[in-house]
């Protein structure tokens, strides 16, 4: 059996020749409907949720421009799209489709609408905004603003076409080889010269391996996702930048899944300092965030903490030590070690701190 | 050109940018299909419950 993974890549693959096939005016339509069809064949409960939610959400925010209760709109909208996103991931059983994306681009609508930088979007935007296959299931999560220019600059153009296609390709060799394959298959060697290490050791290498394995795959995915966009003419905003040169923890979150950093930069940590002044809170809520977005469990908890920790040490690093009179090619070389060796601790400590507790 | 092409432009003569680049994506989508198709892989990060 096909796995999903493939599966929906190849269904997202088809909506390039379905946009090119349609005239320029309904052609990002023809998408929204092929992404309705092919989510409902695979998960007629979230497709149902997602339509719905992309449906009534405009109706929502116009109601409350209408009435001049905005505040009321906002909340009401936000606390549904949470509370579907909580019930979805407690309740086991359901085949549950790009949840965790939609709902983040749903909120951002809001957001933004409720911010006063965004009018309450039109039906037919939002529905094709927010049914976009090729971004459905790994992102990035990215801003209706930026996806309604680029459909109105949208044109054919054989360069953007043909780039867009080798990164496609090049995507999903970087997730299904090198990511899914090569790394584990590499690291299952490197582990079988520790069986005497201490069980801590070698919990964190394997964390560590998982973390380049994680970043091949990921950001293949992403590569996929956004070259099957620019094939179908809408460039969009990236999710890495060179993750792997980050000179620390805090240069490192401004590097991966920047989509979702930013997300909660603009909607968690802003307004929680705003409202605070505080920005360690800002942190603290904008890393729940992030954790609980990945896993609604006390391990995320944990590695939520485990990271602001990791932010809080690395802003006094940076405030106290001089690091910048480390020779260049020290700071290049130690710094994303360190990185990788705080994310990939967060596994074994937060597992022993969980037996603890 | 694609970004490839152009980085294989930088390291070999025209001639052999056309074919280098043929041999490249062929490679990359037979080992990519054997890999999808293996079983062995684990593509984690999408967001897919319950499948």
């Amino acid at each position: 059996m096909i796995e999903t993974a493939t599966l929906l890549m190849l269904l997202a693959l088809l909506a390039v020749p379905i946009a090119w096939a349609l005239p320029p005016a309904l052609a990002l339509d023809g998408v929204a409907l092929w992404t309705t069809v092919s989510l409902a064949a695979l998960a007629p409960a979230s497709t149902a949720w997602l339509v719905g939610a992309a449906v009534l959400t405009p109706a929502a925010l116009d109601a409350g421009d209408r009435t001049g209760q905005r505040d009321i709109a906002a909340a009401i909208t936000a606390s549904v799209l949470i509370s579907a996103f909580v019930a979805a991931r407690l309740t086991p059983g359901i085949a549950w489709i790009g949840g965790a994306f939609f709902t983040l681009r749903h909120l951002h609508v809001v957001g933004d609408w409720w911010m006063g930088r965004l009018a309450a979007p039109r039906l037919r935007a939002h529905l094709r905004y927010q049914l976009f296959l090729p971004v459905m299931f790994t992102g990035p999560i990215h801003r209706i603003q930026t996806f309604e220019r680029q459909a109105l600059r949208r044109r054919w153009g054989a360069q953007e076409f043909f780039d867009g296609l080798e990164r496609s390709l090049l995507g999903a060799l970087s997730a299904f080889v090198v990511g899914g394959w090569l790394v584990r298959r590499a690291g299952g060697v490197l582990m079988r010269g520790t069986s005497d290490f201490p069980a801590f050791a070698r919990e964190w290498m394997y964390s560590a391996i998982d973390w380049v394995a994680l970043y091949f795959v990921f950001a293949g995915l992403t590569s996929v996702a956004l070259g099957i966009a620019l094939m179908i003419g809408l460039k969009l905003e990236e999710n890495f930048n060179r993750p792997w040169e980050a000179r620390n923890l805090l240069d490192f979150w401004l590097r991966w899944h920047m989509s979702l950093t930013s997300w909660c930069r603009d909607y968690v940590f802003r307004p929680v300092m705003a409202l605070t002044r505080s920005a360690l809170a800002g942190l603290i809520a904008a890393m729940l965030a992030i954790g609980l977005w990945h896993e609604f469990s006390l391990y995320y908890v944990l590695w939520s903490i485990w990271q602001v920790l990791g932010i809080v040490i690395t802003r006094a690093t940076l405030r106290y030590v001089p690091v910048g009179s480390c020779p260049k090619w020290l700071r290049a070389s130690g710094g994303p070690l360190i990185v990788l060796g705080w994310l990939s601790a967060a596994r074994p400590v937060c597992s022993r701190l969980l037996e603890l507790l | 050109m694609t970004p490839l092409a152009k980085l294989l432009a930088r390291v070999m003569p025209a001639p052999l940018v056309g074919p280098s680049l043929s041999v490249i994506y062929a490679a990359a989508m037979a080992t990519t299909l054997l890999a999808a198709g293996s079983g062995q892989v684990d593509i984690i990060y999408v967001d897919v419950q319950a499948r």
